[in-house]
């Protein structure tokens, strides 16, 4: 075993280390490549890490309990308790302890009550708390393990269920609820983490990937030589291999402890500007290992077996760059032609598979930097809307249609709540067989709306149209958020009057302008005579109060029912319907327009009066939900108060209920997570490869001219006209480098047209916010100066090194 | 009247902590349109003399004078100048530009020095001829054998019409025919155009042949004689 890892590792990797020590400048592009690899898997997995240890600790400091049982009554509790001892309680509701785990130090008591104004209700609401992982079996506890949460709370619930349904009618539902806190899933948000970080690793090793292959080729080219004279003495391919892998692998080891300084120097500044914390855990250093070893063997593997396939004499023969050159099978006529300008011309369009290649790779890599910092964008104004728009409480009055400010006051006033908003009604045409004609001169190209008829006046549209109903309040809301064209508030006091949504599918599709008008559709048989009377409210608010009058109805026709069973959908259900049965138009006037208003369907919003809405609907509208956001900087055990004082509130109004969605934790965890740092960097690093693949093709390149430039001395060139050569150089990479960043640009807009445009429609999951393509200029201007200046001196430096060493050597022409 | 004159040379070479001289005080002249072969073993200095005559390495000392014009006074622009307009040299290992073609490669001092008042054209043609390559002119030096490589490199230096060519063993490469047949051309050019022709060379024969024969000897060129009969030394 000794014998065999001297032979197959030890005296390799000796003989790599002599090589690459002799050899440094050959391999110092290998160094910095890998050295930038390395510090960014580093770097991924501290973040993944620390965000998931971060989100660990966060949970584990706000929450002790993995399930909550609330609003139990005093009998409920008591027969709870009988089978099950709580473990633990939530250190925020009851302000004393006193008994004391002797395992972990923790006060706890059985029971806690959560019922802060008894004397309103009379009634008290019991709260218990259960812990499901336990091994203390001396207190006549639960037996559990980590392994077996789970089915440790199926175990629980069939303890559990039994008493909340105890004296139950059938179908009637408990009135106390089960909870699980965020310490339950916790082992599910690892698993999210770890697939997440799974999925980073891939890709970034897709992309170094690249690069390394990109860098050993040009190594492999240009060193065919030595590699062929290798082949002579007998290497096999897996000899190559090895001996490949073994030079890289040094360059790993040399690179190593940098890569991971810089790591933490960087993830370290990440968390510390956004004051988050950040710890490392050590074996994270040795995950890094195996990862690198791969990416080095899957490297080098190809380019070497495609080189051991070669005849030995070929790569004997590619010393001198042959192996770049197209033969062209026909000459030029060099007479009349200048030089050094046309010689180099030529030189370069003969060595095209060279600057091509310096080229292509170049502008992938600024791809990935430009659209890697589009991407950034995009998700940074994502976070921001979906944090605006997240609430952590819904508070449903079931039976209300409308909550009034009143109530809504009431819960705006609750300490710890920061925001209250009203829900509105909003109903699809689709769904009431109603549509919309729109008329073509307001309609834009390619918006995804049906056009009827064809070339004619109208479209039309029944998805995409969203029927809403709103006060003065919700409006006053929109006015305060978004945008508008016109006075919203006219809806309120003009007849049929409509503020209309501008965009669809992420882009502008209607251009209305005030006093335009739109056309839904009724279904004859639905709607009854309608008048209207305007009327003022206590607040002194106008109302319009619809007035039904009697109306015939008419018999349901054949074809609606041929239409309803006919299994139509979409475009095709739609002009079936308007071609075989009966609606009445009702005409709406543009008192508004409103630009990026997220609708929650995502259409086009239509948003009219109460009694608008009912006549084109047939439905009253209806407020009945308040959609409550806590203050951010509640603290878990704060928001539990809180979300206590929600369950309180059903108790004070009739037939209530409020949901917890938790949108205000999750907030501080993609807070604390730090993934726009973490995109950030992969970008800049994919950049800052573009100068190394410059360099590293371009010194080997013209390294070899050396012998052509001594001989064109040789017949009468001066070091002027090698400058002059090397510049044109210059000129031919320059133009090549923009037209890399050309590709870039066309890359990243083109993945902003699949994801804006395609796919939204593909998937149905377009937004009604107009997503523009902005990308950053400052990418823009970093790949264009870095490639530029990577063009640049990538041809000037060579010529510099070329005088300096004709200089020292006192000859145009090294012997050999 | 010398065309070529080299006075007091003295080049040497730092190796580490030693210095070797690899031309040590040389002194000799050729006549306008003599054959003069530089004979000597390896690692006498007799490729590096002729580097410097040609105007292609700097001596540490002395002068070399070619057409009345001292090449170590010279600028380096105006040595290129020079070189391109009155020397041709032949290496032996070829040295043609990978990425051309043969007409091309033998065209780049003809591009480079354009000289007025010279047809390429027939110069061409005519080098072209007699070296039989003119099935090979649009193949890279990569698709050509070893002997051709030499024909283009010998037509490259030829295309100018230089007034002096030196030419360092440029049958080391070849085989006995072709050597001759190299050989023929050359003198045949020579004798053609009145050129001086200066050869270092390893092939008695061909030394045999040669106006007169200097031998390295210490880093200096000692007159030689050969009995141009039996090929041997008379000195």
């Amino acid at each position: 075993m000794k014998e065999k890892i001297i032979l197959h590792i030890a005296v390799p990797f000796k003989n790599a280390v002599r090589q690459v020590k002799s050899h440094v400048a050959q391999f110092l592009p290998f160094i910095f490549a890998l050295l930038l690899m390395q510090a960014l898997i580093f770097t991924v997995l501290f973040f993944y890490d620390n965000n998931y240890q971060n989100e660990k600790n966060l949970i584990e400091s706000e929450y002790d309990y993995h399930v909550m049982v609330s609003g139990l009554d005093e009998y409920q509790m008591l027969k709870i308790r009988e089978k099950l001892f709580p473990v633990t309680i939530n250190s925020a509701i009851a302000e004393s302890a006193t008994n004391v785990d002797e395992i972990t130090g923790e006060k706890y008591d059985r029971i806690t009550c959560h019922d802060p104004d008894t004397e309103v209700t009379g009634n008290e609401s019991y709260d218990v708390y259960y812990r499901l992982l336990t091994g203390n079996k001396e207190y006549g506890l639960l037996d559990f393990t980590p392994d077996t949460l789970e089915s440790n709370y199926e175990s629980f619930l069939y303890k559990v269920l039994p008493v909340l349904y105890e004296g139950l009618e059938e179908g009637e539902e408990p009135r106390a609820e089960i909870t699980l806190s965020p310490l339950y899933r916790l082992g599910e948000r690892k698993t999210e983490n770890t697939l997440l970080c799974a999925l980073t690793m891939l890709l970034l090793l897709f992309v170094s990937l690249l690069i390394l292959i990109s860098l050993f080729k040009t190594r492999a080219s240009h060193f065919q030589f030595t590699y062929g004279i290798y082949a002579t003495c007998g290497a096999t391919a897996r000899k190559l291999q090895q001996l490949a892998f073994f030079e890289l692998l040094v360059c790993l080891a040399v690179s190593f402890l940098p890569a991971l300084l810089l790591a933490l120097g960087v993830t370290h500044a990440v968390y510390a500007s956004a004051a988050i914390p950040f710890a490392l855990t050590p074996s994270l250093i040795l995950i890094e290992i195996p990862i690198a070893l791969l990416t080095v063997a899957l490297a080098v593997m190809p380019a070497m077996k495609l080189l051991s396939m070669k005849d030995p004499t070929q790569l004997l023969q590619g010393e001198d760059h042959s192996n770049v050159i197209s033969s062209p099978s026909r000459s030029s006529i060099l007479l009349g032609r200048r030089f050094p300008v046309d010689y180099e011309r030529l030189s370069a369009w003969r060595m095209r598979r060279h600057h091509l290649k310096i080229a292509v790779t170049s502008g992938l890599l600024c791809t990935v930097f430009i659209l890697g910092l589009y991407l950034c964008a995009v998700y940074r104004e994502e976070m921001r809307l979906a944090a605006s728009t997240d609430y952590d409480f819904t508070f449903t009055f079931e039976k209300q249609t409308y909550i009034d400010e009143r109530t809504a006051d009431k819960f705006r006033e609750t300490d710890g709540i920061a925001r209250v908003h009203k829900s509105h009604s909003e109903r699809k045409a689709l769904s009431l067989f109603s549509h919309v004609l729109l008329d073509r001169a307001d309609v834009r190209s390619f918006s995804g709306l049906t056009e009827y008829p064809k070339g004619d006046r109208y479209y039309v549209t029944n998805d995409a149209a969203y029927l809403c109903a709103m006060d003065e309040d919700l409006i006053k809301e929109l006015s305060e958020s978004y945008r508008f064209d016109g006075d919203p508030y006219a809806i309120l006091t003009e007849k049929d009057a409509v503020i209309i949504g501008a965009s669809y599918q992420n882009r502008s599709v209607l251009d209305y302008q005030v006093g335009d008008s739109v056309y839904v559709a009724v279904l004859a048989e639905k709607e009854p005579e309608m008048g209207y009377e305007l009327t003022f409210d206590e607040n002194g608010h106008p109302v319009w109060i619809l007035v039904e009058k009697e109306s015939e109805t008419k018999e349901e026709e054949t074809t609606y029912q041929d239409v309803v069973q006919s299994m139509l959908t979409g475009e095709k259900q739609l002009l079936r319907q308007i071609e075989t049965m009966d609606f009445v138009y009702r005409k709406l006037t543009v008192a508004a327009v409103i630009y990026d208003y997220p609708s929650a369907a995502n259409g086009i919003p239509f948003v009219m009066n109460a009694a608008s809405y009912k006549a084109v609907t047939g439905e009253e509208p209806t407020a009945n939900t308040l959609y409550i956001s806590a203050d951010e900087d509640l603290s878990g055990n704060e928001l539990s108060v809180l979300e206590g004082r929600m369950r309180f509130y059903t108790h004070l109004f009739d037939d209530t209920s409020c949901i917890s969605h938790g949108a205000h934790f999750e907030n501080i965890i993609t807070d604390m997570s730090q993934h726009e740092y973490l995109m950030l960097l992969f970008a800049s690093f994919a950049v800052l490869f573009v100068p190394i693949i410059w360099f590293y093709a371009q010194l080997l390149f013209y390294f070899k001219r050396k012998r052509e430039f001594d001989l064109l001395q040789s017949i009468g060139a001066d070091m002027t006209v090698i400058r002059r050569l090397h510049f044109e150089g210059v000129l031919l990479m320059i133009p090549l480098g923009i037209l890399s960043l050309l590709t870039a640009a066309l890359a990243t807009f083109t993945v902003y047209v699949l994801s804006t445009f395609v796919l939204p429609v593909v998937f149905a999951s377009g937004s009604a916010v107009v997503s523009n393509f902005s990308p950053n200029p400052l990418a823009y201007v970093i790949a264009f100066l870095l490639t530029f200046a990577s063009s640049l001196l990538s041809s000037y430096i060579p010529f510099l090194r070329y005088r300096a060493q004709n200089k020292s050597e006192n000859t145009v022409f090294t012997r050999d | 009247m010398a065309i070529l004159e080299v006075r007091d040379l003295i080049k040497q070479y730092r190796q580490s902590d030693s210095v070797i001289t690899a031309v040590n005080r040389a002194n000799f002249e050729v006549e306008d349109g003599e054959f003069v072969a530089i004979i000597g073993t390896s690692g006498s200095g007799k490729s590096t003399l002729l580097h410097i005559c040609a105007g292609l390495l700097t001596a540490n000392s002395g002068h070399v004078f070619v057409r009345g014009n001292d090449l170590t006074a010279m600028k380096s622009s105006e040595l290129a100048a020079f070189r391109g307009r009155y020397i041709g040299m032949i290496f032996q290992r070829h040295n043609l530009i990978p990425q051309l073609t043969a007409i091309e490669n033998i065209l780049v001092p003809a591009m480079m020095c354009n000289k007025p008042d010279f047809s390429y054209e027939e110069s061409l043609k005519k080098t072209v001829a007699a070296l039989h390559i003119e099935d090979r002119l649009n193949h890279l030096p990569s698709e050509l054998s070893g002997g051709q490589q030499q024909r283009v490199a010998i037509a490259r230096a030829l295309i100018n019409r230089p007034q002096v060519l030196f030419a360092d063993e440029p049958t080391g490469n070849l085989d006995r025919e072709n050597a001759e047949e190299v050989l023929n051309l050359l003198l045949e050019t020579k004798r053609t155009l009145n050129q001086t022709l200066v050869m270092v060379t390893h092939d008695m024969n061909i030394a045999s042949r040669a106006d007169r024969i200097f031998k390295m000897e210490n880093g200096m060129p000692i007159p030689y004689r050969l009995d141009k009969s039996s090929g041997t030394p008379l000195s």
